[in-house]
């Protein structure tokens, strides 16, 4: 492959950098008590929230950051985020989208996403967090004749508290780790929804997160539940703008699937990755896990990573109902000096459990991309079955490709299969492209879009087409 | 010999014989023809004593004794050989391994003395030269990369060597070409004899050709809905199973 | 069980215990066993393998009262396995002494290690190595000279305790094999008692340009015996090894085996097999570490666990910046006979490079049903067909041995203790 061409492909720039100029009203930077507190406060938090935040805060304090993943960067300093941050004009909460302040409609637009057409034309709702504040939310009318409650998180806590206490942390414990124990600690805002007994969620429900904001760092909370015999499909998409210093993001994600209940969250992440020489780009550092608590219940994580300068993710399922499964199929793309230390974890606790890992790793540049999963199958849980797909392609001389699987088996009656495998992108493939007329650039993109493609099908139909652009977006310069 | 009177099967939960008696004598060969899905391979599996065919109705006497409570291995001591459509890959295990021990299983079970690997050797070495198979086959994992017409020879080598008294062979001919299916035949006609019985469940007529009768059984829903001579599969290869049957 | 050993006053223990033969090895040892620490859990290489007992044997093994049984055993004529190989006998070579032998005309020099020599070959990385080279008693070398081709397997055995060695032995041994030769080795390791006993070895094999080495080692200690077995192996240009480990007894049993790709076109194959039952863990960790161009490595792992047995394998193939032209292949493969069986299986690639080809596939699972089905319609008992599944299984690994002269022994050791699964 001529190197000139990687270089062409590499240096495309990041497409969607750019502020919007609202006012914010932001925290200082730092963290103490009193910064939870008044952030409590500023939310007009009911008691028990602040509580579970200073639990959370005072665990944190006892922790250390965790240093496994095959990642590096220099040191975060916790006291120089600031904690908060609100677009002004969302002190008078927009009543409908014509209140919305006009320059964050215009930054959806640029996106990609204009928000009321989208909706209307793909019968998307979409509660769009800018910064940390919910600001629009649309659809709910009809999700609420279903019974669907789809609200920003700090609206929940005032309106579901019950919920709220039943369910947070129940999946995600504060102390699970110690991005964990700081989300619960300083967490903003997120997506809450439940869906009722026996309801099949009407619409897509997506919401799309944007760090806007210099310095602040984004601390989402997610908490789906899905009741017996539900159904719901969940779309997450992340932008974020051009920046020089590195941003953090640290959100978790809670799923609850109770008996025969199905949940499908799909991710596409495309935070600023940074530039050629690793300036810049976001630190997203992400726990998402799933519950399949019930029997015959379902949850299934898509995910196409292409974004963040580093992204530690590992979106997970605890299988402990029977009959339960869980799926993870990803795409992670790292160009460039990203680097992407990302995976999932399979608990079986469950008779009858299955799961399905299939995990595509793209690595060009300069960068550094790691599978790691977790498959543990316990005594208990008799006939389950795991199979894992996970295959690296590395595109130029200078990228890493790592796999780490950890694969515990502790029964006999159940099957475990893993299969890798990793190599360059195939030179007779290119070959046999070019001499069809196809230039070097299509037929990479299309090699590649073939490797990905057991993933994208997963996606839904909107979301694939997306995905497909990014993943050559990402790719652009990559290869030669 | 064999008497299979009014049996009703189900596989996980789902009905599939249902009420199929048939009696075979020695010197006999039968055909069992019928649609897909029509329980053929099941009779096979029933006879075989595969744990998830489920025997809910009826009984089968084999030589005077209740063929339902012997184990899958008593079965095949007892002179009973399924040719298996899809024969399972065993790799690692060579076939003269496994079957000089499914061999000495036999003779053991029949208080006689165990064949020695000479004598096995031999006796394989000629019975293999003799179905046109390599003599490569022995030394090759069972079944393992076999293509589907191996597998098929392999069965009816297997056969020979352990010399059943009554052979039910499940769609052998299927996925043959017609030399494959010529030493096939070549192989069963020469097991044929007074003292044995022969069972050949298959899709078309064509092993037939090769393979004569005495009589041919229409399977169709679990249950035989005609029998009749030779003859009658000539009548099915004209008209197909639609028009019999319901 | 937590590990603890106080490592401010070990070497004050071994010097009052007068069991430092190498005392300025032991320091330098010592140092670097500070700096790395007595592995725990928490230590990513052990986290499913627990070490206290090991430790706390080695601890009984330096208190002033373990006193030396008086009985010297003669292995002078021992043949391990009654295989046919040229048994090295290395009780007789004192401290700084050697001696040659000849073998199929070819001059094997064996010496034991002074203290500056061992200063100059030990490579000394992790910590159980450490311990080894503090520890040690008996550092000896074998050297293969140019140019020799030699037919039968030169054997290593190690039957433990030996009589100087109550609770814990740590031996070294360094294999040295000049250019153009070709030879084959078996470490054999069995217990001569019950006793409880810790078997700390190391084991460092540098291949010379051009050479070719087979290499198995078959471990049938008791069931009250832990053993840790770290073996280095050096390639040189051109060279290739052949590695099996045959893991049949003890109550621990760890392998790590570190292969350094150093030189174009060298190759290793890294074979194991294991048969764990009753309570038994036995652990292989395998790096290959890919440093040069045009190398290649294979990883094969097969084994078959009873009733609360517990098996660890972590593979691993690192390939550097450098290593152009790299093929990395690992399997492995678990067979669970019983719901108190478990595995935990780690198959790592770390890749720095894109000219390269890597895969790796492992299973965890039962025994065949379908063909345990197969056989038993041709006649074949339920446990025949299990046993005969069983030694196909293993036969994976087995064929690929190619040191025939231990074809029968191991055949029977793996049918014996198969019969106890």
């Amino acid at each position: 492959m001529a190197n000139e061409s990687i270089n062409k492909l590499i240096g495309d720039r990041y497409k969607y950098g750019f502020t919007t100029d609202v006012e914010s009203e932001s925290f200082p930077p730092g963290l103490n008590e009193d910064v939870i507190t008044a952030l409590s406060k500023k939310k007009k938090e009911p008691e028990f929230m602040l509580e579970w935040r200073l639990k959370a805060y005072k665990h944190w304090l006892t922790l250390e950051e965790p240093d496994w993943a095959h990642i590096g960067y220099p040191k975060i300093d916790y006291q120089d985020i600031s904690y908060y941050s609100a677009p002004k004009s969302n002190e008078d909460k927009p009543q409908s989208l014509d209140e919305v302040d006009p320059k964050l409609l215009e930054t959806y637009d640029k996106l990609g996403i204009p928000l009321h057409e989208r909706a209307r034309l793909a019968g998307v709702a979409v509660d769009a967090v800018f910064d940390s504040v919910s600001v629009a939310t649309t659809f709910k009318k009809k999700l609420s004749e279903a019974g669907v409650i789809f609200c920003p998180f700090s609206e929940a806590v005032h309106k579901y508290p019950e919920l709220i206490k039943k369910y947070l942390g129940t999946v995600v414990p504060q102390r699970d780790n110690f991005f964990t124990a700081l989300n619960s600690a300083v967490f903003s805002d997120g997506s809450f929804v439940y869906i009722p007994k026996g309801v099949r969620c009407p619409m897509e429900l997506s919401t799309y997160f944007r760090i806007n904001a210099e310095n602040t760092g984004q601390f989402e909370r997610t908490l789906i539940i899905a009741d017996e015999d539900s159904y719901v499909s969940y779309l997450e998409g992340c932008t974020a703008p051009m920046r020089d210093e590195n941003q953090l993001h640290a959100a978790v994600v809670e799923l609850v699937a109770l008996k025969n209940a199905e949940i499908k969250y799909s991710t596409v992440q495309n935070w600023y990755p940074g530039d050629e020489n690793g300036r810049g780009g976001i630190y997203n550092f992400v726990t998402k896990r799933g519950d399949c608590r019930g029997s015959n219940s379902k949850i299934s994580w898509t995910q196409v990573e292409t974004g963040s300068a580093i992204t530690w993710k590992y979106p997970s399922c605890i299988l402990r109902g029977d009959h339960s499964i869980g799926e993870f199929y990803s795409v992670a793309v790292t160009n460039n000096k990203q680097q992407a230390d990302t995976g999932t974890k399979m608990i079986h606790i469950g008779k009858n459990t299955k799961s399905t890992i299939v995990s595509k790793g793209i690595s060009a540049g300069a960068a550094q991309n790691a599978y790691r999963g977790l498959v543990r199958i316990m005594p208990q849980a008799k006939n389950s079955r795991n199979h894992t797909q996970c295959d690296s392609l590395l595109i130029g001389k200078d990228c890493g490709a790592h796999t780490f699987p950890y694969i515990e088996g502790k029964n006999s009656s159940s099957i475990i299969e893993h299969e890798a495998t990793t190599s360059k992108i195939s030179e007779d493939q290119l070959f046999y492209c070019k001499q069809r007329g196809i230039g070097e650039e299509d037929a990479v993109n299309m090699i590649v879009n073939g490797f990905c493609k057991e993933v994208f099908k997963k996606l839904p139909m909107e979301f694939a087409v997306e995905a497909e652009a990014l993943l050559n977006v990402s790719l652009e310069g990559a290869v030669g | 010999m064999l008497n299979i009177k009014n049996i009703h099967t189900s596989i996980n939960e789902t009905k599939i014989l249902n009420g199929l008696s048939l009696e075979i004598s020695p010197g006999e060969v039968h055909a069992i023809m019928g649609p897909n899905g029509s329980g053929k391979s099941t009779l096979a599996k029933v006879l075989a004593g595969q744990d998830d065919c489920e025997v809910t109705e009826g009984e089968i006497q084999y030589k005077g004794e209740n063929l339902l409570d012997l184990s899958i291995e008593e079965r095949s001591r007892e002179g009973i050989f399924v040719g298996f459509q899809y024969p399972v890959e065993i790799p690692g295990l060579n076939n003269s391994q496994f079957l000089r021990a499914s061999i000495n299983a036999k003779r053991k079970h029949k208080e006689e003395e165990e064949m020695s690997a000479v004598d096995f050797l031999k006796l394989a070495r000629e019975t293999i030269e003799k179905l046109e198979i390599p003599q490569t086959f022995l030394n090759r994992g069972v079944n393992e990369g076999f293509s589907g017409g191996e597998k098929k020879r392999n069965e009816i080598f297997q056969m020979t060597m352990l010399n059943p008294e009554i052979a039910i062979l499940d769609e052998t001919d299927s996925g043959l070409d017609i030399d494959a299916l010529k030493i096939v035949a070549k192989g069963v006609n020469e097991f044929k004899s007074e003292s044995k019985a022969i069972i050949l469940i298959t899709h078309y007529q064509r092993l037939l050709d090769y393979i004569e009768p005495d009589y041919v059984h229409v399977l169709s829903n679990g249950k035989i809905i005609e029998s009749g001579d030779k003859s009658l599969a000539q009548r099915l290869e004209q008209t197909g199973y639609k028009d019999d049957g319901e | 069980m937590p590990v603890s050993l106080d490592l401010n006053n070990l070497d004050r223990k071994i010097l009052n215990n007068d069991q430092a033969i190498y005392p300025e090895l032991g320091q330098i040892a010592l140092k670097k066993l500070k700096e790395l620490g007595i592995p725990d859990k928490k230590h990513e290489h052990w986290r499913y393998t627990d070490i206290s007992e090991p430790i706390q044997l080695l601890e009984k093994s330096l208190s002033p009262n373990n006193q030396k049984s008086s009985k010297k055993k003669t292995d002078r004529n021992h043949n391990p396995g009654n295989i046919d190989a040229y048994w090295l006998n290395i009780s007789d070579i004192d401290f700084g002494k050697n001696k040659i032998i000849e073998i199929e005309g070819y001059s094997v020099q064996i010496k034991c290690l002074n203290e500056e020599q061992a200063i100059k070959e030990l490579k000394i990385n992790d910590p159980l190595g450490c311990l080894n080279a503090l520890l040690t008693q008996k550092i000896i070398k074998i050297t293969i000279p140019e140019d020799s081709v030699i037919e039968a397997p030169i054997g290593i055995s190690c039957v433990e305790p030996t009589y100087s060695h109550k609770y814990c032995s740590n031996f070294r041994f360094i294999i040295d094999i000049k250019k153009n030769s070709k030879v084959s080795f078996i470490s054999f390791y069995e217990s001569n008692s019950n006793e409880s006993h810790f078997s700390n070895i190391v084991m460092q094999i540098n291949l010379a340009k051009n050479t070719e080495t087979e290499y198995l080692k078959i471990q049938n200690l008791s069931e009250t015996h832990n053993l840790i077995d770290r073996s280095i192996i050096d390639l040189g240009t051109d060279s290739q090894i052949n590695y099996t480990t045959v893991d049949i007894g003890s109550k621990l049993s760890r392998t790590d085996v570190e292969v350094n790709l150093n030189n174009e076109k060298s190759s290793a194959v890294i074979n194991g097999v294991y048969l764990c039952e009753k309570n038994q863990h036995i652990d292989n960790h395998i790096w290959s570490n890919h440093i040069s161009q045009s190398t290649s490595s294979t990883q094969n792992f097969y084994g078959i666990i009873g009733e609360k047995g517990h098996c660890v394998f972590n593979g691993k193939a690192l390939i550097k910046e450098n290593a152009l032209e790299t093929e990395a292949n690992q399997y492995n493969h678990n067979i669970l006979l019983d719901d108190s069986a478990s595995v935990d299986t780690k198959p790592e690639l770390e890749i720095y490079n894109d000219s390269v080809k890597c895969s790796h596939g492992c299973t965890i699972g039962q025994l065949d049903e379908d063909a345990i089905f197969y056989m038993k319609s041709r006649g074949i008992d339920s446990k025949t067909a299990k046993s005969m599944l069983i030694s196909a299984f293993v036969k994976n690994i087995l064929s690929k041995i190619n040191i025939e002269t231990s074809r029968e022994y191991l055949d029977e050791l793996i049918s014996s203790k198969l019969e106890r699964l």
